[in-house]
């Protein structure tokens, strides 16, 4: 029976272990020892020690900086609208389903539709945003909302809009948890609705709090799609991130070892956050 | 709801088991043809020959439409006077192509016969595959291209590996709406850098419209060839030399890029949201005065205003301004057929010959929007007949032409990538001309060296 | 929830899902009317259509129509093999205990916080030293890869809540181990298995990294792909970039209507990536 269960949990994992293995495993670590590879002219094939890093240390604090300011920037503001949306439909109203509906609809959508759909609002001859606010009468130039300014403000509008209803599903399932009584105990003690949101709704959504922060943090920071399809990274290096540097190493450069040291940096930082992930959500149980 | 479920289980399974089944075909480039243009020729023809059939595929990046209207005509006729040779058309956007061909290159799954860039004869996933086509291509082939044009395509590779078949050189295009509005006369626009100058301002501070478009837009490689326009006509010289050295850091280098930033204030707003696309636009609805591009421009106005852009009361087409009248300078971009495998040499040469034959070259141009590459093409006046045409062709043959960067490197896209920071910065005024040409050197050196 | 809520709360509430609605539709309207101007008045600011061009969604449709399809059936391949995959993985896990159980678990994590672009790049050379890039079969597999751990961890919650009692039940009934899984876990967890189904194939769907990395051939690609091939060119056809995206949207937006109460319960294990 132990032999036979034993072989059970061999066959039932293998095919999963050698497929994440082949698509993972060998890719990541690969990645990590083309870090230290040359792949251009000369040194092709050969150890270059730390060369890549020395290559692309120009770069990296503005790039890091720009990723951490695209991410925070954005998860941040996710789930505080995400939370507000949440509590406004926790209660029953007309018209409620139709107001999750739309709100589930970014979510939906692919995330290079979602960069072709804000050039609409953004671009500064056409773009709705501008003709909006001229109209409005509150500009009478277009603003470049795509130019060397704002170009990091506005793929991060995006990615608010892309994460907001990620937020709002967590917290929308995670305040249908909180136990009734807590509330009305809270009631009893004379609590207003401010009060009640602070002392019982809050403490509640702990947990709920750090997991969906976690896990729009991770996928932020490794977005590529919507800043591709929105600015290439441009203008100049205003919204090249770490997956942007990583992909342009590789295909205009054609460079695995300067592609790979992005990588590893990118790793170092992942890693570190699922352990956090990791630590909190187990920490809890 | 179980319902539901299982219905849209047995939905996917169906589906999965229908792409598993497409799935079976062979990769693009050893599929029969069996799409082939259907034709009534080739097929009854076939017999004698088809023990030795050789097939080639060939791919002319573009919109779909355009490229089968020139292109499988073409084959139709190519294939029933040579009934052993298949010809498989291949078709690819070019955006789609740029990014996806050292895949196929490198997978050695790639057409066998390809409309090419001549900045990229050394790119590190194709130069291998490239094959020299001297050995086959009749006699007196290559003097029907003009001498400027092959001086231009000279990348240093034996023989001949590279076949131009569009010139496609820049020209001034202008809104005589725009020109009039601002009291300049609309049928002379400016010939030199100081006429330039001096027209943008002018336009500028009569009319308050941005005078001249730039298309800066991150990633299309197209501000780069903006500014090196500027620079080769003031260096005389490529961006860089043979080895991949930028010469452009020189005093002559540094009065180009002096006199880019003394066209700033000039520069439409937001100038990295537009490529050149959105400039035609723009300058057709009088947005702009001014734009440089090359003879693709065309299409877009002739669609507007009909074909006979030279009765056009409200654009016009010049040659682009020179720094010195007396030695003209344009840059020039070409795309050209290349083969790419051996054992296909033979037949893949015989297709160029054929596609590069005026009359089938002819219709490319038309199809396209490209400007005559040969004399002969002007016959057809229905098409050519008129002068704005001959403003790309005079330059083309008689200008000295300077054409994409990075033709010796194995990554020249890497120089379009590293320079456009440099220039986005210049043209958005942000960086002054020395620092941007100190900078532009630096970035294209560091590229250069890490491919050494 | 507890006392009637007063009339001006009531009325803030209707304002806030107004700006939040109008917050969540904007591109979409804008994408809507780009897609209804003709070509030539593109840079026509706009603030509601003035055009009616209704030839552009043709135009639309017959660029992205073929690629639409190669998308909807990648997806349903890719939902299938990872559903089959997952299932007897999902079943160990949640019955066996095993020293390696947790490691497995983390390593499971540690797959759905990689994103594609630290892998594709290398994975792309490796496939491609073995000519497996452009092939379908390749796709699949590796769509199939990034969606395991997520579809495991869904089905793992589920198999953990049926109690075990019913496997030794069914084992007195001299069902064996197979018929157990299929017989009588399976048919139980039949709203686990919809519920990663949807979410593996929405996110296939959706993926745009990973044909950009693995397909060359622009037969095969899938409609995220031309997408960008339309977003990426020097000259961009606006027009028929709103239409296509407009008409690519379609898909996932039905599935998400029709399936709302599945995907709410799926979201809290964070199932759509990105």
């Amino acid at each position: 029976m132990k032999r036979q269960q034993r072989i059970r949990i061999i066959f039932s994992l293998l095919p999963v272990a050698l497929l994440l293995c082949f698509v993972y495993g060998y890719p990541l670590i690969k990645a990590v020892t083309n870090a230290f590879m040359g792949f251009t002219g000369k040194s092709a094939g050969t150890f270059v020690g730390l060369r890549n890093f020395r290559i692309i240390a120009p770069d990296i604090g503005k790039t890091i900086w720009t990723t951490l300011v695209w991410t925070f920037g954005s998860v941040l503001p996710a789930m505080v609208l995400g939370l507000a949306l949440a509590v406004i439909c926790n209660n029953k109203f007309k018209g409620k389903r139709a107001v999750v509906a739309i709100n589930l609809l970014p979510y939906a959508i692919p995330l290079i539709i979602v960069a072709s759909c804000w050039r609409f609002v953004y671009n500064s001859d056409f773009g709705i945003l501008n003709v909006l606010l001229k109209e409005l009468g509150l500009i009478d130039k277009s603003i470049s909302f795509l130019g060397m300014d704002l170009a990091l403000s506005s793929v991060i509008v995006a990615r608010i809009w892309r994460a907001l209803p990620l937020a709002f599903l967590n917290y929308y399932a995670g305040l249908t948890t909180i136990p009734i009584d807590q509330y009305e105990a809270a009631s009893i003690d004379g609590a207003g609705p401010v009060q009640r949101f602070i002392h019982v709704t809050l403490p509640n959504l702990r947990s709920v709090t750090s997991s969906t922060l976690i896990v729009l943090t991770v996928w932020t920071f490794l977005v590529f799609d919507i800043i591709y399809g929105m600015t290439g990274g441009g203008p100049v290096d205003a919204t090249k991130t770490i997956p942007m540097r990583i992909y342009s190493e590789m295909f205009a450069m054609k460079d695995a070892g300067t592609a790979g040291a992005w990588t590893l940096i990118a790793i170092v930082i992942m890693v570190s956050i699922t352990l956090l992930y990791w630590k909190l959500d187990n920490g809890e149980d | 709801m179980k319902k539901l479920i299982a219905i849209m289980l047995c939905l996917a399974m169906v589906l999965s088991l229908a792409t598993a089944c497409a799935n079976e075909d062979t990769p693009a480039t050893d599929a029969p043809a069996t799409e082939a243009p259907a034709t009534d020729a080739p097929a009854t023809e076939a017999p004698d020959a088809s023990d030795e059939k050789v097939k080639i595929s060939v791919l002319r990046p573009g919109d779909e439409e355009k490229v089968r209207a020139f292109l499988e005509p073409a084959i139709a006729e190519f294939e029933a006077a040579n009934p052993n040779i298949d010809v498989e058309p291949v078709y690819q956007s070019w955006a789609g192509w740029i990014s996806l061909y050292p895949t196929q290159f490198e997978a050695d799954t790639q057409p066998d016969v390809i409309f090419w860039w001549d900045n990229k004869m050394f790119d590190a996933s194709a130069h291998d595959s490239i094959v020299n086509l001297e050995p086959y291509l009749s006699e007196g082939f290559t003097e029907q291209i003009p001498e400027s044009v092959w001086e231009l395509v000279d990348c240093g590779m034996e023989g001949v590996t590279y076949v131009p078949s569009s010139v496609d050189s820049f020209a001034l295009f202008y809104n005589k709406e725009v020109f009039e509005a601002a009291g300049l006369d609309p049928n002379s626009p400016p010939t030199t850098w100081e006429e330039l100058y001096d027209t943008c301002k002018t336009i500028t501070e009569k009319t308050g419209k941005p005078a001249l478009g730039v298309p800066a837009i991150t990633g299309a490689e197209v501000l780069e060839e903006f500014v090196a326009l500027f620079v080769t006509q003031s260096t005389n010289s490529n961006m860089l030399d043979e080895n991949s050295m930028p010469l452009f850091n020189t005093p002559e280098g540094l009065e180009a890029l002096e006199f880019i930033e003394s066209l700033v204030p000039y520069f439409q707003p937001s100038a990295t949201e537009y490529g050149r696309g959105e400039l035609r636009t723009a300058c057709r609805d009088g947005n702009i005065a001014m734009f440089i591009d090359g003879p693709w421009a065309v299409t877009t106005f002739t669609a507007d205003q009909g074909v006979n852009l030279d009765a056009s009361e409200k654009l016009g087409i010049a040659p682009v301004p020179q720094k010195d009248p007396a030695n003209p300078i344009n840059w020039s971009g070409t795309n050209g057929w290349i083969a790419t495998r051996e054992e296909t040499a033979e037949a893949s040469a015989k297709l160029i010959e054929f596609l590069m034959s005026p009359e089938v070259l002819e219709d490319h141009h038309i199809a396209y929007g490209s400007a005559p590459l040969y004399d002969v093409e002007f016959e057809n006046t229905e098409a050519f007949g008129y002068d704005y045409w001959k403003v790309f062709y005079d330059s083309a043959a008689n200008d000295t032409l300077y054409g994409m960067i990075g033709r010796n490197s194995a990554t020249p896209a890497a120089y379009y990538t590293a320079l456009e920071e440099v220039w986005q910065q210049l043209i958005l005024g942000t960086m002054d001309a020395e620092t941007a040409l100190a900078e532009a050197a630096a970035a294209a050196e560091s590229v250069t060296v890490r491919n050494q | 929830m507890l006392n009637k809520i007063s009339r001006p709360v009531r009325v803030l509430r209707a304002i806030l899902c107004v700006i939040f609605c109008i917050f969540a539709l904007v591109p979409i309207y804008a994408a809507v009317i780009v897609a209804l101007t003709p070509y030539a008045n593109m840079l026509e600011p706009q603030l509601y259509p003035h055009y009616f061009e209704i030839s552009n969604f043709r135009l639309g449709a017959e660029f992205i129509l073929d690629n639409m399809l190669n998308s909807l059936l990648y997806a349903a391949a890719a939902t299938v093999v990872t559903i089959i995959m997952s299932i007897p993985a999902a079943y160990v896990l949640s019955r066996y205990n095993f020293k390696l159980r947790k490691t497995t678990t983390f390593l499971l994590l540690l797959t759905q916080m990689m994103a594609g672009i630290v892998v594709l790049p290398t994975l792309y050379r490796i496939l491609n030293s073995f000519g497996l890039l452009n092939h379908i079969s390749t796709l699949i597999l590796v769509y199939a890869a990034f969606n395991l751990a997520l579809v495991i961890t869904i089905l793992n919650g589920y198999f953990s809540s049926i109690p075990k009692g019913l496997d030794d039940a069914a084992a007195i009934d001299g069902c064996n181990y197979m018929d157990t899984l299929f017989r009588v876990i399976i048919p139980i967890s039949g709203p686990g298995v919809a519920v990663a189904a949807i979410f593996v194939f929405i996110n296939t769907y959706n993926d745009f990294i990973i044909p950009l990395f693995l397909l060359s051939d622009a037969t095969k690609y899938p409609l995220t792909l031309s997408i960008y091939s339309l977003l990426s060119d020097t000259t961009i056809r606006w027009h028929v970039m709103a239409a296509s995206s407009l008409i690519g949207i379609i898909p996932p937006a039905l599935i998400f209507m029709f399936f709302q109460k599945y995907i709410i319960s799926g979201a809290t294990t964070g199932a759509v990536k990105g």
